[in-house]
Formats: C-alpha cells, sequence, structure tokens
C-alpha cells in the first residue's frame, strides 16, 4: 500500500525514512517542501493530499511534524491516513508526547517498529499492547539475560485472541467500567437547538487474570431500538444510532443475538462507542447561554452574558466554562460575574467565564465591559465566532442509558471479581453558540 | 534512554576503528560496542550520510560472527544491507548471500524472517534467486510468523521477477483454502491481491468456497486482517440475487468495526454486491441498511479533519451512485465553524446534494449562514450553492433568488461576482421569472471583473438586452478593454455585442462595428478571430429576397436556449461504477476515472453474472424527479468549432453553466462533448472486455492470458 513512510519536520525535511517497497526514488520526498509551500499559496489552501508527478503524498500534522506516506498507485488512502494515526498513537504510548525531539531520541526504536508494523508497505498490527510484547525500550537487555533461551516471537500475534496474551494474574480481580457521553450541539443566538447528537463511550479499565470471557448487559432501551427499523422508534425510545466495538467484541454474535460478549485486552480500552441524533429527547439546550453584545463604535463594547443550566434540580453541572468571543482589539477588560470567576484572554479574543458548580434550574448573569480602540477597524465580522461552552455532569447519562450487568466468567480461574460502574456527561468538542 | 547521541556525523574510517578495537579485547564480549557503532551507522544513514556504504564489509563480518543471541544487532546489519543493496558497486554485498542462506534453516524463527526478508528485499540477481527458492519452502514453515512474512516476500519478489513467481503464487492461492492461522490468511490474501493489481496476467476471483472460508475467518482476525479479508470479497462474482444479499448480512456487523478503514471496506463491498441484487429486493430483505449505511458514515464524521473529508468524499460518491442506501439527515453535515476549508467545501457538496424539496427550508437558513461568513472562500462557495440549489429544486427557486438579491445589496465585490455566475444560471432555467434579480444585478455592473463573472454578465446583456434599460451603454462600456480580456470573455463580448445588434439595431450597430473590428483585426488568438469572421459574414451575407431583415442571422443567433437542469451530479455512470469499485481509495478523493489519475493503473469493472443488475438511473427523492425529468442535457463546452451554429451564442458565454467541480473535472478529463453522459455502455461490451483469466479458481487457477 504505502510505498514509503517518511517522518518529516515541520519545514517539510526528512528526519526519518523507511522504504518498504523501492517502485519510488529515495530522494522523492525532497520534493515535499516545495508542495508544502505551494499548498500554502494555492488558493484552497492545507490539504491533507497531494498529487505531484504521479506519485501520491499522504500526510498527517502531529505537533511539530508531518507523518507523510508515498504511493505510486491508487491506494486504499483511508487505510493508510488510520495507519498513520495510529502509529503517532503508538508512539505516543512509548515516548509520551511526539516531536521532532523524540524522533531523534528513539530513531532505532522507531525503526524497529515501523518494520513490526508494517511489512511491503501493508498494514500489520498497531495495537500498542501487542507491539511492546516484542520491542521494548530495553530490547537488547531483555534478551542479553535470557542468552539461553531461544528467541520467540510473542504468541499473541498469531494467536486466536491477538489482542491478549496468556498468563495475565491479579490479586485482585477488577473491572471499571465509565459511561461517557459527549454532547455536541449547534445552537442559533436564541436558544434554538439546531443540530445535537451525543457521542457516547464505554471505557473499561480491567485487571483480570487469565482469559475472562465478559458479558454485558445494557438496559434494553439503548440497544435494540437503533436495529429494529423506523416504525419502533417513534414513542420517545432512545435510537442508538451507530454502534462502533472494539475489535475485542464478536460482532456476529452481536448481529445476531443482541449481546455484547468478548475477551478484554488488558487494560484500558474503550468497548464500544455510540452515537444517538438525539433530535427526539435533547430538543433544549442543556445549558442555555444567551449573549447580547452592545458595540459602541470607537469606544466600548458592552457584554451581557445569561446561562441557565437546563437540567433536573438534583444533578449538578460541574466545571462549567463558557467562551465568549470578543474583538481582537478590545482591551481594558471589567467583569461582573454574579457568580464564578472571569478571565481576560487576550492571545484567543475571548473572555472566559468559569463556574466551578452549576446546580440544575439555577441561572446566572454576567456583565462585562471592555475598551475598544477609537481606530476604526473595517473588517467588523470577527463576532461571528461562536460561543463555546464546557461542561460536565456527573452521574448521569442523558440518553438514559444503563449497564445492568457484567458478568465475568473465567473458565479456568473461577474467580470472584468487581465491576464498578460510572457515568458522566460531557460536552463534547463542538457544543456551541452562534452569535447573533 | 536516548539515541540522540548517535546523530553526528561520523566517518568510515572512525568506524571501523571503534569495531577493531571491540574485537581485539580478548574476552569481553563486543556485542554492546558494535551495537553502538551499527546506530551510528544507522543514524548517518538517516542523514544521507554516502560514506557509510564502505562499512558494508565490516557489516558482514559483524553478522557472520554474531550469534542468534543478539537478533537486535542482525536486525540493524539486514537494515543496513537493505539500505545500500543499490549502492554496492563492487558486489561485497554478495558475501552476506552464504550467511542468510544459513539462517534460513535456523532453528530461531526470528532469524528465519530476518533472511526471508532481507533476502526479498535485496534487488540483486544472486538475492533473488536464492529468495525464490527459499520462499517457495518457508511458505510450509512451522511458524505463522514466518509464513506471514514469506507471503509479502512472494509480492515483493513479483516486483523483481515477475516472470518467475508463477509457482509461489499458486501456492499462496492454494493456502487461501488450507491455511490455518488467520493472520497468515489475511496476509496472504493482502500480497495477491497487491500483486493482481498491477499483474496483466492475473485477476482476483473467488469462488464460493473460498467465500465461506474467508466470511468464516472474519471474526479472528485483528483489524488489518478484517480490512483485507473484507476487501478480497470483492473477487467473488455472486451468480443470483440472494446470494448477493447474504453476503451482504454477513459483512453488515462490521460497519460497527472501530477502525475505519474496515468499516469504509465494508460500505465497499456492500455498493459493489448491490450491483447484483435489484434495489427491491436488497431494501425488502434488509429494510435497515441505508439506515446503518448512514449512521455509520455520520458517526465517522467525529474522526480527525483528515479522515472527515475522505468519508466525505465516498459519501459523495454513494449520494451520486447509490442514493437509495443512505439514509441520512442532512443537518448532520451543516459546517461546523473550526472545520477546515477543504471539510466545509465537500460538506457544501453533500447539503447540495441531499437538498430537495423537504429540507430545502433548513438548507437554505444554513446556506445564509455560511453566505455572510469571515471567510471569503467559504461566503463564495456558499453562494454558489444558493444558484445551484434554485435549478435543482424548482420550489426553491424564488427563496434562493431573494437571498442571493439580498446579500448583493451591499455591493461587495466578491459577492457580485458569484452572485453574477449564480443568476445567469437561475435566469437561464427560468427565463423571465426573476428579471428584478436581473435589474439588481446591472447595478453593480462596474465591480465585476472576474472572467467568470463578465462573460456570464455579458451572457445575460445578449439574451435579455430588451429587458434590461440601458443594455447597450453598459456593454459599450464593457467592451473597452477588448483585448486584454480573458478568452471566454472576448468570445462572451462577441456573441453578446451581435445578440444586441440583431435586438436593436440602431444603438447596437456601434458596439458591434467596434467588437468585431477589433476581434478579426487586433487579437491574436485564432478561435477568437475565427469566431468574429463568421459573425461579419453572417451579418453582411446577402439577404434571401423578400425576407425579414437578418433573418437568417437571427435564426442562427437567436434561438431558444436548450434547458438546463440541476442534475449536474450525473457523472458518466461508466466512471462512477468504477469509482464505486474504488470506494476509499486515492481516486475517491480525485473522483476521476482511474486512468485519468494513475495511468498503469488497472481498470476495475464489474464481472457479468445472471445477477448483474442494471445500473441504477441516480434518483432524487420522488417529488422532484418528475419535474426535472424533462431537461435535457447540459451542453459540454465546444472550443468554438463552427460546424454547431444552433446554439453557438450560448455554449460560450454559459460555457460551463454549472460550476459544479464533477461536470468540471470529469468534462475536462473526458472528451464527454458528443456522448451523452446518462447512456449506459451496452452490457456486450462489457463482457467482452472483461479481464478472462483468474486467481483462486477452483480447478486450474490461474490461466495465462
Amino acid at each position: 500500500m504505502a510505498s514509503q513512510i517518511h517522518f518529516l519536520d515541520i519545514k517539510g525535511k526528512p528526519l526519518l525514512s523507511r522504504d518498504y517497497k523501492g517502485d519510488i526514488p529515495g530522494n522523492t520526498i525532497e520534493q515535499f517542501p516545495l508542495l508544502l509551500m505551494e499548498l500554502d499559496n494555492a488558493d484552497d489552501g492545507y490539504k491533507p493530499f497531494v498529487w505531484h508527478q504521479g506519485i501520491n503524498y499522504v500526510y498527517i500534522q502531529h505537533n511539530n511534524l508531518y507523518i507523510c506516506a508515498l504511493t505510486r498507485h491508487n491506494e486504499n488512502v483511508m487505510a493508510i491516513v488510520i495507519f498513520l494515526s495510529k502509529l503517532i498513537e503508538v508512539l505516543q504510548s512509548y515516548f509520551k508526547s511526539l516531536e521532532e525531539e523524540s524522533i531523534r531520541d528513539n530513531f532505532v526504536i522507531i525503526y524497529e517498529l515501523l518494520d513490526e508494523m508494517m511489512d511491503f508497505g501493508v498494514p500489520q498490527t498497531t495495537d500498542t499492547k501487542i507491539l511492546k510484547e516484542y520491542i521494548t525500550q530495553d530490547y537488547y537487555k531483555l534478551i542479553r539475560h535470557t542468552t539461553n533461551r531461544m528467541v520467540q516471537p510473542p504468541n499473541a500475534v498469531t494467536n486466536a485472541v491477538s489482542w491478549r496474551k496468556d498468563g495475565i494474574f491479579y490479586k485482585k480481580n477488577e473491572a471499571f467500567l465509565d459511561v461517557v457521553e459527549s454532547i455536541n450541539m449547534l445552537i442559533t443566538a436564541s436558544g434554538q437547538v439546531l443540530s445535537s447528537e451525543i457521542l457516547g463511550e464505554i471505557k473499561i479499565k480491567s485487571h483480570l487474570s487469565g482469559m475472562p470471557d465478559l458479558r454485558l448487559g445494557l438496559n434494553d432501551k439503548g440497544i435494540f431500538t437503533g436495529q429494529s427499523d423506523s416504525g419502533a422508534t417513534a414513542e420517545g425510545k432512545v435510537e442508538m444510532e451507530d454502534i462502533k466495538f472494539h475489535q475485542c467484541v464478536r460482532l456476529s454474535k452481536f448481529e445476531n443475538e443482541k449481546i455484547i460478549t468478548f475477551i478484554p485486552p488488558d487494560g484500558e480500552f474503550v468497548l464500544m462507542s455510540y452515537r444517538l441524533s438525539s433530535a427526539n429527547f435533547l430538543m433544549k439546550p442543556v445549558i442555555l447561554v444567551n449573549c447580547k453584545s452592545k458595540v459602541h463604535k470607537h469606544s466600548r463594547i458592552e457584554i451581557l452574558c445569561t446561562v441557565r443550566a437546563q437540567i433536573k434540580k438534583k444533578s449538578t453541572a460541574n466545571n462549567v466554562e463558557v467562551r465568549i468571543p470578543i474583538p481582537p482589539d478590545a482591551d481594558t477588560p471589567k467583569f461582573q460575574p454574579e457568580y464564578g470567576s472571569c478571565k481576560w484572554l487576550p492571545q484567543e479574543s475571548c473572555i472566559v467565564w468559569k463556574l466551578k458548580t452549576f446546580p440544575g434550574g439555577k441561572q446566572y448573569h454576567l456583565r462585562a465591559e471592555l475598551g475598544l480602540p477609537a481606530v476604526d477597524d473595517v473588517e467588523d465580522m470577527t463576532m461571528k465566532k461562536p460561543i463555546k461552552v464546557k461542561f460536565s455532569i456527573p452521574y448521569f447519562t442523558t440518553s438514559g442509558i444503563q449497564v445492568r450487568y457484567l458478568r465475568i466468567n473465567e473458565p479456568k480461574l473461577q474467580y470472584q471479581s468487581y465491576p464498578w460502574v460510572r457515568y458522566i456527561t460531557q460536552s463534547g468538542e463542538d457544543y456551541t453558540v452562534r452569535s447573533s | 534512554m536516548s539515541d540522540a547521541k548517535y546523530y553526528a556525523k561520523a566517518k568510515s574510517a572512525e568506524l571501523q576503528a571503534e569495531l577493531e578495537q571491540a574485537w581485539k579485547k580478548p574476552g569481553k564480549k563486543p556485542a554492546a560496542k558494535v551495537d553502538v557503532v551499527l546506530k551510528k551507522i544507522l543514524a548517518n544513514t538517516a542523514m544521507n550520510n554516502s560514506d557509510m556504504i564502505l562499512m558494508m564489509p565490516a557489516v558482514i563480518r559483524i553478522m557472520s560472527s554474531t550469534g542468534n543471541d543478539h537478533v537486535d544487532i542482525l536486525k540493524l546489519c539486514c537494515n543496513y544491507l537493505t539500505s545500500y543493496s543499490d549502492l554496492d558497486s563492487r558486489n561485497v554485498i554478495n558475501d552476506a548471500l552464504p550467511i542468510l542462506t544459513k539462517w534460513l534453516s535456523s532453528s530461531s524463527p526470528q532469524l528465519r524472517i530476518l533472511a526471508i526478508r532481507t533476502l526479498s528485499q535485496v534487488n540483486r540477481r544472486p538475492f533473488i534467486d536464492a529468495a525464490l527458492h527459499a520462499t517457495i519452502a518457508k511458505l510450509n514453515d512451522s511458524d505463522p510468523q514466518v509464513r506471514k512474512v514469506s507471503c509479502y516476500a512472494v509480492a515483493r519478489l513479483y516486483q523483481h521477477a515477475a516472470d518467475q513467481t508463477d509457482v509461489l503464487i499458486h501456492k499462496l492461492n492454494d493456502m487461501l483454502l488450507e491455511e490455518s492461522d488467520t493472520v497468515v490468511l489475511a496476509s496472504c490474501l493482502a500480497a495477491l491481491s497487491s500483486i493482481t493489481d498491477v499483474s496483466p496476467k492475473f485477476a482476483f476471483a473467488l469462488t464460493k468456497q473460498h467465500c465461506q472460508v474467508l466470511i468464516s475467518r472474519l471474526e479472528q482476525a485483528n483489524e488489518w486482517g478484517k480490512s483485507y479479508i473484507i476487501n478480497a470479497l470483492m473477487g467473488y462474482v455472486p451468480q443470483s440475487g440472494d446470494e448477493a444479499i447474504d453476503l451482504i448480512e454477513a459483512v453488515m456487523p462490521w460497519l460497527s468495526h472501530e477502525n475505519t478503514a474496515v468499516v469504509l471496506n465494508a460500505i465497499k463491498i456492500i455498493v459493489y454486491l448491490n450491483n447484483y441484487a435489484s434495489e427491491q429486493s436488497v431494501l425488502l430483505a434488509l429494510p435497515t441498511l441505508p439506515k446503518r449505511i448512514g449512521s455509520s458514515l455520520v458517526a465517522l464524521l467525529t474522526k480527525p479533519s483528515e479522515l472527515e473529508f475522505l468519508v466525505l468524499r465516498n459519501a459523495i460518491l454513494l449520494l451520486l451512485g447509490r442514493r437509495y442506501l443512505i439514509n441520512v439527515d442532512v443537518s448532520m453535515f451543516f459546517c461546523n465553524y473550526d472545520d477546515p476549508i477543504y471539510v466545509k467545501d465537500t460538506k457544501l457538496e453533500i447539503i447540495y446534494l441531499l437538498a430537495d424539496s423537504t429540507n430545502v427550508a433548513r438548507v437554505l437558513r444554513e446556506l445564509e449562514e455560511y453566505a455572510t461568513e469571515v471567510d471569503v472562500q467559504m461566503a463564495r462557495k456558499a453562494i454558489r450553492a444558493f444558484g445551484n440549489l434554485a435549478v435543482k429544486v424548482p420550489e426553491a427557486a424564488t427563496d434562493c433568488v431573494n437571498v442571493v438579491v439580498e446579500l448583493l445589496s451591499h455591493g461587495v465585490p466578491y459577492i457580485v461576482q458569484e452572485a453574477a455566475v449564480v443568476i445567469k444560471n437561475i435566469v437561464r432555467k427560468y427565463p423571465h421569472q426573476f428579471n428584478s434579480a436581473l435589474v439588481e444585478l446591472i447595478k453593480h455592473y462596474d465591480v465585476i471583473d472576474e472572467p467568470d463573472a463578465k462573460a456570464s454578465l455579458l451572457w445575460m446583456l445578449g439574451q435579455f438586452g430588451e429587458s434590461i434599460n440601458g443594455s447597450n451603454r453598459i456593454l459599450a462600456s464593457m467592451v473597452t478593454d477588448f483585448d486584454n480580456d480573458a478568452f471566454e470573455v472576448q468570445n462572451a463580448t462577441i456573441t453578446a455585442a451581435v445578440k444586441l445588434y440583431l435586438k436593436q439595431p440602431e444603438s447596437g450597430e456601434a458596439t458591434m462595428l467596434q467588437v468585431l473590428k477589433a476581434a478579426t483585426e487586433q487579437v491574436n488568438n485564432p478561435d477568437i478571430r475565427d469566431r468574429g469572421f463568421m459573425y461579419w459574414n453572417l451579418i453582411t451575407a446577402p439577404q434571401p429576397p423578400g425576407a425579414e431583415w437578418q433573418a437568417i442571422t437571427k435564426k442562427v443567433v437567436l434561438n431558444p436556449q436548450p434547458g438546463i437542469s440541476g442534475e449536474n451530479d450525473t457523472i458518466d455512470p461508466a466512471i462512477l461504477e468504477e469509482l464505486e469499485l474504488n470506494i476509499g481509495t486515492l481516486l475517491s478523493i480525485y473522483l476521476k476515472p482511474v486512468r485519468a489519475v494513475f495511468r498503469l493503473s488497472k481498470q476495475k469493472r464489474l464481472m457479468p453474472s445472471p445477477a448483474l443488475q442494471p445500473r441504477p438511473i441516480n434518483k432524487r427523492s420522488s417529488s422532484n424527479r418528475n419535474s426535472q425529468q424533462s431537461a435535457p442535457e447540459i451542453p459540454q463546452p465546444r472550443p468554438s468549432k463552427f460546424g454547431v451554429h444552433s446554439n453557438s451564442g450560448s455554449a460560450s458565454a454559459a460555457s460551463s453553466p454549472i460550476r459544479s467541480s464533477y461536470a468540471d473535472s470529469i468534462g475536462s478529463s473526458f472528451d464527454g462533448g458528443d456522448s451523452s453522459p446518462t447512456k449506459r455502455p451496452g452490457m456486450m461490451k462489457r463482457i467482452s472486455r472483461r479481464i478472462p483469466s483468474v486467481v483462486g479458481g477452483s480447478k486450474n487457477d490461474a490461466r495465462k492470458l
């Protein structure tokens, strides 16, 4: 698939390269900085894919690095991009953060990883836990201590259960379940919801011995309706659209019997993610923001912002953060929050209003005033930037999904185990209120 | 640990000395020192230090003297060998051959892997010969890892010595049924498909038995393996509709996989299989399918922008060809403020494709939001979308025009440019219905300077000159810089001047004469000159007795325009078919036929089968389908050929009546001028072009062509 993979610095200078096929000359990548520059000047700006003289450059940017794959043929670009992003994930789990420095610091192991993760340009395995099995930072040390043992590739790679190795043991067998729902909402200035969705994830941290077989039961609400066709979706039922499972879940079993069964990998992983297009039950914003700003040209801008937590009286929203954009040239802020604290971030041209705890049903006001320069600014359109809101609400899922049971069964060891469950609803990346 | 310390320019002599020292010290094991030297070599290789080629003999010596308890060192050595094999001019590298061959029979699988990988990677005759010999044996190795690497070795050898790999490819083919390990099986498929992708001799085809085996193995494979196996199912040609539906059902669970590559491959195979089952039967058997595909696409939109972009491009493809397979709500594709422009752009196209009379109100509100955005590019695209929508959904035309006029009234230059193009399309589709918009646009004629916009305005002047106040005065002011105008503007000017002259002989004559004079005497472009002469001849041709003034000219120049339709989203079905078979690949970004981007690529086509369905005609929601049916095709631009006079006037001004990216890209890469793009290529033609050879067939699995 990919003929070559390159790590390049932010200017496009190659740092580390691996050639898998040898069908593209080694110096081709030297074109890359030029292409980047050309793209910068082009009208439509940055694009993640470039075609130049018969060669396709597929790249993604990460911190101060470009990671670029080259290919001559009509390859599965989706697989390549995913491989590149998984490559970043793997390297990050090795070096904490991946940037130019860390490439140089670890070039030996990166070469080795690249060899294991891809063969002939075809992705092999991108599972960090498996890779860590046979490549470790102290790789040679590890071998030196065991000189009399023949080095074997770990069986996990070609196991039936490729994501879990044999012989894991914990004294106390526990499994922690987190049900996290992120809400994305697009709200007009008048408080009308344009689009909304819930992105849910069930994360598991498994500390279980042996090869346990797990079975997860959710309240029927969640699972069944999504599949059972449009007729049943009417009466306010939760319609769980598009569930994505970790590779360990037996998908055909789920498809036929609607039962989630799996042998979990060790440690933390995301068991499933789901999306709810929530038109049915997320009719009103969870946190309602009403922001009015009045611009007095050449002197000042007045902002009056009201937030209201439209959640159950018993619940509380934590760490609520409202980001209100202001003109970039505004200065000398004066804040009068009814509650919470306010900060001005000139580098992002916005003010941030933080409310530590926010009980349901309450409403708070903020009055802010900022000075504007006396000089006229022609482009007065920056105010189109939306207001962003962050929050988290513990012990509560918007969709009403609940874990009924988590049965853990290890056929050989038959130990007692403890599942723990936690729920949280939080704002997604795009909880935005359009400014008027 | 930090390897950065190795990043220093080193001379080969220094490194050699370092090695000597390491070996000299009696008793002490040299491994640690050797390791350091090799890492320095690797670092210098990364820095393009060509001096390192001189280390070849030393590296080979390391290989021979290091035991198999130091696989890490040997790995580095092999890495070195492969990176310098091309540069080694004195064949020193051949000394490594016996060592590698020895490893082949080593008891350590790690060494066997290294040996087979290195042998197949070094593009040297002796190495390849050895590798050809070794791979056939190692495909039967007891260790699955070794078998896996051997599979890829076959693919690599095919690159170097295609004509000698037949045996190996047959062996891979046999393994499809016999192999017990799923990872090896997936690798085998990946290797086979990479060979058949380029091979003129082999094509990828599966039997039903293969299919069943593969599907039963899906569950055990890791994520990448799944993606190769699903992809491989494309090699099977269902013989009946039921079979296709069964397969779709078998693949459906993988729409819920976490790895996007798997999901997209699953979509690809589902779309492929839909060619072999009728729309009704699929929807009857699997009523939830459109919903599943729709929601799995939408869920992918929360991924990073690069992935989102890819998903969107493929969504366009699906919407164009298989609208009935997707059930999505248009609001999921509304743009976010921070989306990069390439994502917004693609979303805009999807919004346009999804718009119909049921949701057009919401779509319009959303587009209006974009049109007033700070980002000029986005605003322009949004305005353009208004125009396209107005043409596509007649119910919305009035609203669209109102919004465009409203935006236009601010007189912002870039909005005026776009609005000119948009209004041209609208008045062309609904002549005389929106003259108010025309009047509003004319107010701003002095701002219009971009070629497209100018050509559009000129065309409108010519076409509706009689209903525009002072059209002659405006035209006269627009021709002042005729010599320097762009080609299409010059063309449009000539036509507009002639049309106006025919409509208003007295006031139009001066300008017409001025333009034709300039066109025939001053312009260097032969096409423009020819066109000028053609009009001269028309106008000055002798009148038939008793005829009306300029009757012939009027007949040629002033006649009803062929209508335009919003169905510019119809791509040539043959191309669409090809694109559908390439979902998820680079083609899906470019949305062009494979030969236009990858000249040497093999074309994929559908294999014949009793179940093969005729291609569905792209359907909109039924409400406006009827109203669109009668609309004729868009005329393709013809660079001023005189053979066709009937609408030569409009062909230039409205040379791209609709400016959709596909119409443009495909129109330009294909000389689609003469073929009606909706005609489906005959089935016979299709069959005669198929590639007859087969890999994976049951008995004589591979044949020569």
